[in-house]
């Protein structure tokens, strides 16, 4: 059975190579239907390029794989923490953990102009979006919107701690359902990076409360929500010192 | 090339000035989509017509699952950081764009405005005088 319908096979698994078909109504209706990461049209048919469960949302309708990924793969829109590992006339490069590294123009910050450019050393890390990510093309990084404001974006002070975590554990964590960072914000005076491709950076009052957010977070990857909040209460229990 | 329909442009000093931003990056949209149209128009075939429409390509997956904004801070650990998040989870103020709902706020009201500013007691006035210049006089100043 390779062919199944979108609205009776959500949250079923899928294989690359298998074919989507639309359901009826999806099919009669002329509102358009955004197809995520993993799924891709081929002629008339819908083919699954990663093999996953199928999720969907509605308004507008969209459909994508969730998938297993340790590999960056950039894409557009995505916020990411990348190091600065080279100077390259007017932009950097910056390692964001895809195949090909990433460019920063020295002017893509807030308030910079050509002869006023930000402090960037090569180590650095850098919270940037990612404006321009195509698969023949480097990827382009900015640290500004589209009318040159400060939206957070920028370099992170090195005083922080990065590590790495799987990408759906990423995606977990960003979910407006997701309890754990804000219920960890209510112990702990913290800020906090996270970087679609993967990377997490942190940096709290002293190493001892850093390292413990890190060790929190990178444990609640299988973790369902009853479990994190557990986590959160036994987090707060030892902050306080029982 | 057939007899264009010819656009207007504002200028591009005009553009360039600061109150102006919105304006200059609406156009410079515009006119990308529109050069991206001719370039590609012989490209685009049948099929894509009527079919490729309906379905929108999305790579990323924090469009797809409305993920937050990766930069938090917590307890005041960075003031600028939570300035922003305050401003990304407060939805933006209601525009007024009603005239009742300006009125719910107003200092004075429509009414009030009807009744101090109408013209109908200067044209009665006016009419008091030329009534008087030609010798008629109103009952009420008889008394």
């Amino acid at each position: 059975m390779a062919e199944k319908s979108f609205s009776t096979h959500v949250n079923q698994i899928y294989l690359p190579g298998d074919s989507v078909t639309l359901s009826k109504t999806d099919e009669i209706s002329t509102v358009k239907i955004v197809l995520g990461p993993g799924l891709r049209k081929y002629g008339k048919q819908i083919l699954v390029t990663k093999s996953g469960v199928l999720r969907t949302k509605a308004s507008p309708a969209t459909y994508w794989i969730d998938c297993h990924h340790k590999r960056y793969v950039p894409a557009r829109g995505d916020d990411v923490i990348g190091v600065v590992t080279n100077k390259v006339g007017e932009s950097y490069k910056v390692n964001i953990g895809s195949s090909e590294e990433a460019s920063l123009s020295s002017i893509a910050f807030p308030g910079a102009t050509k002869k006023n450019k930000p402090n960037i050393q090569i180590g650095d890390l850098v919270f940037a979006k990612l404006l321009i990510a195509s698969i023949d093309m480097e990827p382009e990084l900015v640290c500004v919107n589209s009318l040159g404001e400060n939206v957070g974006l920028g370099v992170l002070s090195t005083s922080g701690f990065l590590f790495t975590v799987p990408l759906h554990h990423i995606r977990k964590l960003l979910n407006p359902e997701c309890t754990l960072l804000k219920s960890l914000g209510k112990a702990l005076s913290f800020e906090i990076a996270v970087g679609m491709n993967g990377k997490i950076w942190i940096k709290a009052k002293s190493v001892k409360q850093t390292i413990a957010l890190a060790r929190a977070i990178s444990i609640s990857e299988h973790m369902n929500k009853e479990e994190m909040n557990k986590l959160c209460r036994k987090f707060v229990d030892r902050q306080a010192g029982f | 090339m057939g007899p264009q329909k010819k656009r207007l442009l504002l200028s591009k000093n005009l553009l360039e000035m600061k109150f102006m931003k919105r304006t200059k990056e609406k156009t410079e949209k515009e006119l990308e989509d529109e050069e991206r149209q001719t370039t590609f128009a012989n490209e685009i075939t049948s099929a894509m017509l009527s079919h490729g429409s309906k379905f929108l390509m999305e790579s990323s997956y924090s469009a797809c699952e409305n993920l937050c904004f990766g930069r938090m801070s917590f307890k005041g650990a960075n003031p600028e950081i939570e300035k922003i998040m305050r401003r990304l989870t407060e939805p933006p103020p209601p525009k007024e764009n009603s005239l009742l709902q300006g009125e719910k706020d107003a200092d004075v009201g429509a009414e009030e405005v009807s009744r101090t500013m109408s013209l109908s007691k200067t044209v009665s006035r006016k009419f008091a005088k030329q009534s008087l210049k030609r010798g008629f006089k109103r009952p009420a100043d008889d008394q």
